[in-house]
């Protein structure tokens, strides 16, 4: 594994080992599809997830893409940074047919742009009309008071459940 | 591996599952029979029992339910157990309980408990109103756990 | 979705065109999805898979919720084999929070898991049998899965939804008695196997039925992110238990069979070959499982802080590989979950490519084998 991360680093990248057998790269948005092609190319052949989160805070969307490789029992996590507002990404369709699915996943409920992929039509959602609804400024208590009317059931003389949030 | 030869017997083999017991468990003529006691598991997840003496109405049950089933009651017939301890008594929304039992976990006098009873049964007044009948499933849904199923506990905080 | 209206002018064309619905409630599939075919007589021309039918949103609802509070939420999120998601998860909290649980602990975990892998190879033999018309084969093996359950209410309260794994170990030790009740069903299934095998292996209708349906070949499989039984049976030596073993794997003696045909078949007598395996890992871990604390203590659930970090938490299931991306920010509850079902390629993606060209009468045969579980995709 560690010569993977020595190319790697050669290659001007952050990498670092995790476990033994998993190590991470952070990449620069413009470089993925080139260390992607790369490690795709040095036998991570799998492609097993690509997960989003909303770093709110710093304004930035970070993109997880998981590789793994079945010959050296390895698995690599790339990661990369975009920025929040107005977020485009390219797709990585041409490497893996399958990021198709992913990447239309993570438009729907981040709304992340992928330029070059065919169908980001909504996928899960039917008829969503509000902000993507896994981004951190989404709140979903909001969003039912607003859309559904609230009954206050009056039984045995007790008020319905206040709902408490964990601060 | 998986020996794929043919067996010119085997229709007539079939015949032996005519005289064979069936898995199911025919309740209720009969019970479930494979734990040490009779019925459900003895650690069955089912409706809760609460000590109302021992419990000092701290609300932890109430804050950790991930369902939000737990309000926290104050109620008359109870005496605090010490100084610190409040008159509010947990009551539960069982439309709303998932029974997985984080409430017994966190309980910290353990006076809220697990019973192996699972049925409940209610039967509203003939005269009730189709309208009405909701409100009365409703009410009968939501009640304030006690000793009534001591006797048979299931899930308990060891 | 926009219904068409049906094509049924065309009186001098060969095949009438129409859509056909498989789902969303529909025996043929674990759960509520559908998948909207383009038939061209009995052929499938297009096919789109629509989601959505289930979408509970547990990555949303997990960002609100206490670290521990989670655990009873995600066994929901794979119906027929919930504890790989407790076990899962657990492992990744521990992996961040710097939690090292004891061995008693982690062979419970390995038992657990073996067992519900066994009890979700009877469930795929069951819908394999529905969709085959053997309906013989449903009766038996959800028959005996319910003695897997059985043992499952003894140790942990719940037939099916568990909750039974917890940061820092199990929620209960294992009860005197139960490991013997466990060896007796272990002789007993196994006893059941050859039975199993001339019901549904050896049957000629069955294996005309499966034989070269959906075929994979191994560098498809790769390509298309298939994991777990059916990378295995398209001939790819590839387990996570044996490669990059988690809790006491290494501990462990069995192999891992390979079938390599690559089709229907051949999937479904990967699930046999490994259930057999199951059963000798189950009894390794009951003859040898230590002594000692079932769980170490964690701070109550309110003042529980997981460090900042993230990590990717995986376990080999009965449908593949099951991750949990999980990142912390330090705080009582979750930043961000994100689940890896292993059905998510194969049924949303894959889909697309093998269903087209394939006979109407294989797709339900196609979904079992496959073991396309909707709710893990449309979590």
């Amino acid at each position: 594994m560690l010569k993977h991360v020595e190319k790697l680093r050669g290659m001007g990248l952050e990498a670092n080992p995790l476990k033994d057998w998993e190590f991470e790269v952070s990449v620069p948005k413009e470089r993925v599809a080139e260390v992607l092609s790369y490690l795709k190319s040095t036998g991570f052949k799998a492609f097993i997830h690509l997960a989003c989160v909303d770093w709110i805070d710093e304004g930035e969307f970070e993109l997880v893409y998981n590789l793994e490789s079945y010959e050296d029992a390895l698995q690599a996590v790339v990661k990369t940074r975009i920025p929040r507002n107005n977020p485009t990404m390219e797709s990585m369709i041409s490497i893996w047919g399958l990021c198709q699915v992913y990447e239309r996943e993570v438009h729907e409920f981040f709304g992340i742009e992928f330029v070059g992929n065919p169908n980001l039509k909504p996928f899960f959602l039917e008829n969503w009309m509000d902000i993507p609804p896994l981004r951190k400024d989404f709140n979903t208590l909001v969003y039912s008071e607003e859309l559904f009317e609230f009954k206050e059931d009056e039984t045995h003389g007790i008020k319905a459940p206040k709902r408490i949030e964990h601060k | 591996m998986v020996n794929f030869k043919k067996n010119s017997l085997a229709p007539i083999s079939a015949l032996k599952y005519l005289f064979k017991k069936p898995h199911t468990v025919r309740y209720p003529k009969e019970d479930l029979n494979v734990f040490y006691l009779k019925g459900v598991s003895p650690r069955y997840r089912g409706l809760h029992t609460n000590d109302l003496s021992k419990c000092i109405g701290c609300g932890s049950c109430a804050k950790v339910c991930p369902a939000n089933a737990i309000m926290m009651v104050e109620s008359k017939d109870v005496k605090p157990a010490n100084k610190f301890a409040k008159t509010v008594r947990p009551v539960i929304d069982y439309g709303r309980c998932c029974f997985c039992g984080q409430c017994v976990d966190v309980c910290p006098t353990r006076s809220l408990q697990m019973s192996r009873e699972y049925i409940h049964s209610f039967h509203p007044k003939l005269s009730t109103s189709s309208e009405k009948e909701p409100e009365t499933v409703v009410e009968d849904f939501i009640w304030r756990p006690d000793q009534t199923h001591a006797d048979n506990p299931g899930y308990v905080r060891t | 979705m926009e219904l068409r209206p049906l094509n049924v002018s065309n009186t001098n064309d060969k095949y009438k065109t129409y859509e056909l619905f498989i789902g969303p409630n529909h025996p043929g599939i674990s759960g509520n999805f559908s998948y909207v075919l383009d038939m061209e007589g009995h052929k499938v021309a297009n096919v789109t898979p629509d989601p959505g039918l289930l979408h509970r949103g547990f990555e949303k609802l997990m960002e609100r919720r206490l670290w521990t509070q989670n655990l009873a939420l995600i066994p929901r999120i794979c119906v027929p084999e919930p504890d790989v998601n407790e076990v899962a998860y657990c492992m990744g909290v521990e992996h961040l929070a710097g939690i090292e649980i004891p061995k008693h602990a982690q062979y419970i975990r390995v038992i657990v898991l073996e067992m519900a892998r066994i009890a979700a190879f009877l469930f795929s033999f069951a819908g394999l049998g529905g969709s085959t018309g053997l309906y013989t084969a449903p009766n038996w093996s959800i028959g005996d899965r319910d003695y897997i359950l059985d043992l499952f209410e003894w140790l942990t309260g719940g037939r099916v939804y568990h909750i039974y794994q917890y940061p820092g170990g199990v929620k209960k030790d294992i009860p005197d008695g139960w490991l013997d009740k466990l060896l007796e069903l272990l002789d007993y299934l196994e006893s059941r196997l050859p039975e199993y095998d001339n019901l549904i292996f050896r049957n000629p209708i069955l294996q005309k039925r499966t034989k070269g349906v959906g075929y994979l070949p191994a560098e498809k499989a790769i390509k298309n992110g298939i994991t777990g039984p059916n990378l295995r049976a398209s001939g790819i030596k590839w387990d996570i238990r044996k490669a990059q073993p988690y809790l006491v794997y290494d501990e462990l003696n069995f192999d891992i069979p390979i079938t390599g045909e690559g089709d229907a078949f051949a999937r479904t007598l990967q699930r046999r070959l490994e259930l057999e395996e199951s059963i000798k890992i189950l009894r390794q871990c009951a003859n040898q499982i230590p002594d000692g604390p079932y769980k170490v203590k964690i701070p109550n659930p309110f003042q529980f802080r997981v460090p900042a970090g993230s990590y990717y938490s995986k376990v080999e299931s009965s449908k593949g590989e099951f991750g949990y991306y999980i990142v912390s920010d330090g705080d009582v509850k979750p930043y961000r979950v994100y689940v890896r079902g292993p059905s998510y390629s194969v049924g949303l993606y894959y889909a697309n490519e093998i269903m087209r060209g394939m006979r109407i009468e294989d797709v339900p045969v196609w979904i079992h084998t496959m073991d396309i579980c909707p709710p893990d995709f449309d979590r």
